[in-house]
């Protein structure tokens, strides 16, 4: 009985000096409608087209495949930005200061698969994520884009490419 | 009275030597045992496949970036930057039992994450992803 009442002291002390704040890992407010803006329901699709064809629209996007996992429908590809003088400064103005002038970014992406319950569907999911770092290559910010239209051009490009028109989640 | 004496002892060590480990190996034992169980969960399924993609989902939906992803090992790692960077690895390993067990585990700073909620929060978000899987315990 002793020994679990220290164990429990030891827990609760040292498990204040993780640091991070309680909600780390509690889902946003906007989780429902951010899960809504990347995911679309292929009805009747062949998975390994799903995934040929993301590849081929994010290298045509600029991106660089990073990893391509067939057996678990996962695709992530990064692309580099390289933001200096007077593009750099337009950058500035339009990410609100997110990246300054002597920084670079990194747009990552990441697209999954899954097969849906209910029917012989797939359904997709695609994150963009934008890196900033700086001269030293430290991340100095980081943010989940929510660009309706950059998510909406992927997926006519990807439904164009499998011939299947997809339904919103 | 010796007990009261040794909670005193302990957190005295907690507040005034900040994140040092206990000195005592069975306590040590005792704790790692403790983290263990908190950064695994047991579900009612034999679909590995089902669990690593429910596991990326939930990482995706808690704004983690997919790092690496090892079909064979059963790993996956990401980690969520910005103000709390946070790296987490996440293992499945099939039971015997027809059965699945995942363990995460999270660092902050490089140091591994002990506070119980983290993991609750993590598996609660992840039994939401597999729907119809069931947590055993």
């Amino acid at each position: 009985m002793t020994k679990y009442i220290y164990i429990a002291v030891l827990i609760l002390s040292l498990s204040g000096c993780s640091g991070i704040p309680k909600d780390a890992f509690s889902l946003a407010e906007s989780n429902l409608a951010d899960r809504q803006l990347q995911s679309r329901n292929f009805a009747a699709a062949n998975e390994g087209s799903l995934l040929t064809a993301c590849i081929e629209i994010l290298e045509n996007m600029g991106y660089k495949t990073d990893i391509v996992d067939n057996d678990l429908g996962l695709i992530t590809a990064t692309k580099n930005e390289n933001h200096s003088g007077a593009k750099a400064m337009l950058v500035s103005i339009l990410t609100a200061g997110l990246a300054s002038a002597d920084e670079d970014q990194t747009v990552k992406a990441t697209f999954i698969t899954s097969s849906s319950r209910s029917s012989d569907a797939y359904i997709t999911r695609l994150t963009f994520h934008r890196i900033v770092l700086n001269s030293h290559g430290e991340v100095t910010g980081v943010e989940l884009l929510k660009d309706k239209k950059m998510y909406n051009m992927f997926y006519e490009r990807l439904s164009a490419s499998v011939f299947i028109e997809p339904d919103n989640i | 009275m010796t007990m009261t004496r040794a909670i005193a002892a302990i957190l005295f060590a907690s507040f005034f030597g900040g994140c040092s480990p206990p000195i005592d190996p069975a306590l040590v034992k005792q704790h790692q045992i403790l983290l263990q169980k908190m950064q695994t969960r047991v579900f009612d399924t034999n679909d590995k496949n089902a669990v690593a993609r429910g596991i990326i989902s939930t990482l995706q939906d808690l704004n983690f970036i997919i790092a690496k992803a090892d079909t064979a090992r059963g790993t996956i790692s990401a980690r969520k930057f910005g103000d709390y960077p946070i790296e987490m690895t996440v293992t499945i390993q099939p039971l015997p039992t027809t059965q699945i067990s995942v363990h995460g585990e999270a660092r902050y700073n490089s140091k591994i994450i002990e506070n119980p909620a983290t993991y609750q929060e993590f598996f609660s978000s992840l039994q939401k992803s597999l729907l119809t899987v069931r947590a055993v315990d």
